[in-house]
């Protein structure tokens, strides 16, 4: 019979790494679902999973920290994009495996770069002026859209559509030479 | 970066993309990892805009407006998920967390589908568009048999090999492609003309619409503009009303002659006023050469399906006509005429639907059309001088059979009950067609070879075998050679009346044949397709009613022409 204090802080302790390291598991994942689809599904699979096989993390083998945590996540999640995309590649835009597992490693790679990335974005919305950057935030947020602008603004959603990906552009340069820069 | 690629990858990321563009993204990124890295870097940053808990600067945090209190509340579940998580004790709590974990996540602002943002309108489970007006018009599938749905769907294409085909979308839209063309159905806002030419007439509440080419997007900003693209992807643009901004496809922003660059001019847009017009190269020669070169616009480089609501193009009054319901033909030749650049008629509208009762309808013009260039009659703005008009009214020239020129209307009804009125000059020595109405039987008004004579005759068949048929017909007197005459026919079944007149004076009668009405196309200066009896000279002005007129609007009728072209004085 287990011991309900271990089990309390033992849940506790998977649930605070699980917390800390949720962004980037689910940048990872999306990383490797094409549009998004699927998502959720394979989020929970993969904390499900996680939490089945922590006593294996809990190993003394695999570290302690929270990035190793989250390189360890990022592992399950791998393959279950990969058996969702089995599932589903039939009807729906899939990368193909040895794409993916390209993808994969690469971004397990560069796991330890996403919080510089977070700083080098945030700088680079300073940056921008306002109106671009409401635009730019419109199409990724609730409460505002590119139709609501378009109307404020007096200007075709279309149009914003384009100016919308030339921000997206700008961004990511910028983005690039920050992260080159440090 | 390739911006091609880049745009996939934005596809991507919006889940907008198609899946063969998505094939040429996973071609080019497969053993890439400059690629995969631009690709991973842009779901990352699309994920920290997505995520208002991410950004801790509160100069991004203030610059959206307030925010639906939904999304706070989601916002702060997400956060206060955590520290209640932390007090769980309970396997099943767990459980029951990550499952709400989850639905959370999913509750959190998502990334909205440009589609989402751009189709504003509801969705609309039909076709987008749709055939409005065909004119000697072939698609390509006809060809081979196939059948055409009169509806076209995303990623559907229109080919045709020939003549004008106008196409209406949902939201007013209505583009007329000139054959040899090939458009593709995109969105209910876009379409792809990969080929040819076409013209749009656009809406106000429809601005926005856009043609793609391969090497540009052509945004309408206005009301009327021209498209065409030659067979190696170069593009036109010509605005002709309000405006269209013009914007390099990726394909032209990121490649010149092989090389890849990055050159922020190229992806601002050209924004054409009225009147202007550019050519967009499909690739560039060298680095430093403009992506889009000015050129005149020119009008009648395109043609364009008439519109209900189009102006009158002329200050010229209009004949006084006493009656002006139950006009089937009406067409003058100082209203209404399309011309190429050579002055030839594209097409004539028809003055008789603009004064019909159903203005309100969406039926299509029954213009009078000749979509091949070398079969068009010529427009002359100043022909036959009276006193009342010294610079002459304008008429349309027909070559004869050495042109073989004629123009068409589409189909209109036309029965063994009505008045026709035309106005024309005749050559000397030169027989042909000036008139045919095709119903049930066929009615023409044509000139005969030795003598400039009006000859009236209706043909139809006696019965079930077509190789047994009636002809009756009247011949007129001798008229002066290129001068404008009036002929007039009243012609009615009903009541056994088949006359010709010529400048108001009764040339002669005959049996009328009967027939019951039938839809059909109406020809112009010729006898029919393939016919020998082309006509050779100008009408001024062609009238037909759909009844025949009472013998007092007969009369007026004729002596408003009379007086209008001072034929009664000479």
């Amino acid at each position: 019979m287990t011991d309900p204090g271990l089990d309390l802080e033992r849940n506790q302790r998977f649930i605070g790494l699980l917390a800390r390291t949720e962004h980037i598991v689910r940048r990872f994942a999306r990383g490797l679902l094409p549009g998004g689809d699927g998502l959720d599904d394979v989020l929970q699979e993969t904390a499900l999973e996680a939490w089945k096989k922590f006593s294996d993390f809990e190993s003394n083998e695999l570290g302690g920290t929270a990035n190793d945590f989250a390189c360890w996540v990022c592992v399950i999640a791998r393959y279950k994009v990969l058996s969702y995309q089995r599932d589903r590649s039939r009807d729906r835009i899939v990368f193909r495996d040895e794409l993916l597992a390209e993808l994969a490693d690469l971004a397990l790679g560069g796991l330890g770069s996403q919080e510089d990335e977070l700083n080098a974005v945030e700088d680079c919305l300073e940056k921008m002026g306002e109106k671009s950057r409401r635009l730019l935030l419109s199409v990724h947020r609730c409460g505002d859209s590119v139709a609501k602008i378009a109307e404020e603004t007096q200007k075709k959603p279309r149009q914003l559509y384009y100016q919308i990906n030339l921000l997206r552009s700008a961004l990511l340069d910028c983005v690039r030479m920050r992260m080159a820069e440090d | 970066m390739d911006k091609e690629l880049r745009d996939l990858i934005y596809q991507t990321i919006d889940n907008t993309i198609s899946p063969s563009d998505f094939d040429r993204l996973q071609d080019a990124m497969l053993g890439n990892v400059e690629l995969q890295q631009e690709y991973l870097r842009a779901v990352n940053v699309c994920e920290i805009l997505s995520d208002p808990s991410t950004l801790q600067s509160e100069t991004l945090a203030v610059t959206l407006p307030e925010r639906p209190s939904v999304l706070s509340r989601v916002v702060g579940m997400r956060r206060t998920f955590i520290k209640a998580a932390l007090v769980a004790a309970a396997t099943l709590l767990v459980t029951l967390t990550l499952q709400s974990y989850v639905g959370i996540q999913a509750r959190v602002a998502s990334p909205i589908a440009v589609s989402s943002v751009i189709n504003q309108q509801p969705v609309v489970h039909r076709g987008l568009a749709r055939i409005v007006q065909r004119v000697d018009c072939v698609l390509e599938v006809e060809k081979w048999g196939a059948t055409t749905s009169e509806e076209f769907h995303p990623g559907e294409s229109i080919a045709i090999s020939q003549g004008l085909l106008a196409v209406e979308f949902n939201n007013g839209v209505v583009v007329t492609l000139e054959g040899p063309a090939e458009l593709e159905i995109v969105t209910a806002e876009s379409a792809f003309l990969h080929t040819g030419k076409l013209s749009a007439l656009v809406p106000e509440s429809a601005y926005g619409f856009e043609i793609i080419t391969p090497s540009a997007h052509c945004l309408a900003d206005g009301k009327e503009f021209g498209v065409s693209v030659d067979g190696t992807g170069n593009t036109e643009a010509h605005v002709f009303d309000g405006e269209v901004e013009l914007v390099p496809t990726r394909s032209i922003v990121g490649r010149s002659n092989g090389t890849v660059e990055s050159d922020d001019r190229l992806t601002q847009g050209f924004r054409m006023r009225a009147l202007m017009a550019a050519q967009v190269p499909s690739r560039r020669v060298r680095l430093d050469e403009p992506w889009f070169v000015t050129i005149p616009a020119d009008r009648s480089r395109f043609v364009r399906i008439p519109g209900r609501d189009d102006e009158v193009r002329s200050d010229i009054p209009v004949t006084n006509l006493p009656l002006t319901d139950d006009l089937i033909l009406w067409f003058e030749a100082s209203q209404g005429v399309q011309r190429d650049n050579q002055s030839r008629v594209i097409s004539w509208s028809n003055l008789a639907d603009r004064s019909s009762e159903d203005l309100g309808s969406q039926k299509s013009q029954p213009a009078a059309w000749q979509v091949n260039p070398s079969q068009r009659p010529l427009w002359k703005p100043h022909t036959y001088p009276v006193l009342r008009h010294p610079h002459g009214w304008p008429s349309i020239q027909f070559g004869g059979r050495k042109n073989e020129e004629f123009l068409v209307t589409s189909p209109v009804e036309v029965g063994d009950d009505f008045t026709a009125f035309v106005i024309a000059s005749l050559r000397f020595g030169k027989g042909g067609t000036l008139l045919k109405l095709q119903g049930q039987s066929s009615f023409r008004i044509s000139q005969t070879l030795s003598q400039p004579k009006f000859v009236a005759s209706s043909t139809t068949t006696k019965n079930d075998k077509a190789s047994s048929y009636q002809r009756s017909a009247i011949k007129g007197e001798s008229n002066l050679p290129d001068m404008l005459v009036l002929c007039a026919v009243q012609y009615s079944h009903q009541n056994n009346t088949f006359d010709l007149y010529v400048d108001g004076r009764l040339q002669g009668s005959a049996t009328p044949l009967g027939s019951p009405p039938k839809k059909g196309t109406h020809i112009f200066g010729a006898g029919g397709s393939g016919d020998r009896f082309f006509f050779s000279g100008n009408i001024a002005e062609l009238i037909v009613y759909n009844h025949m007129l009472d013998a007092a609007h007969f009369q007026d009728a004729t002596d408003a022409l009379l007086e209008k072209y001072e034929l009664s004085t000479r």
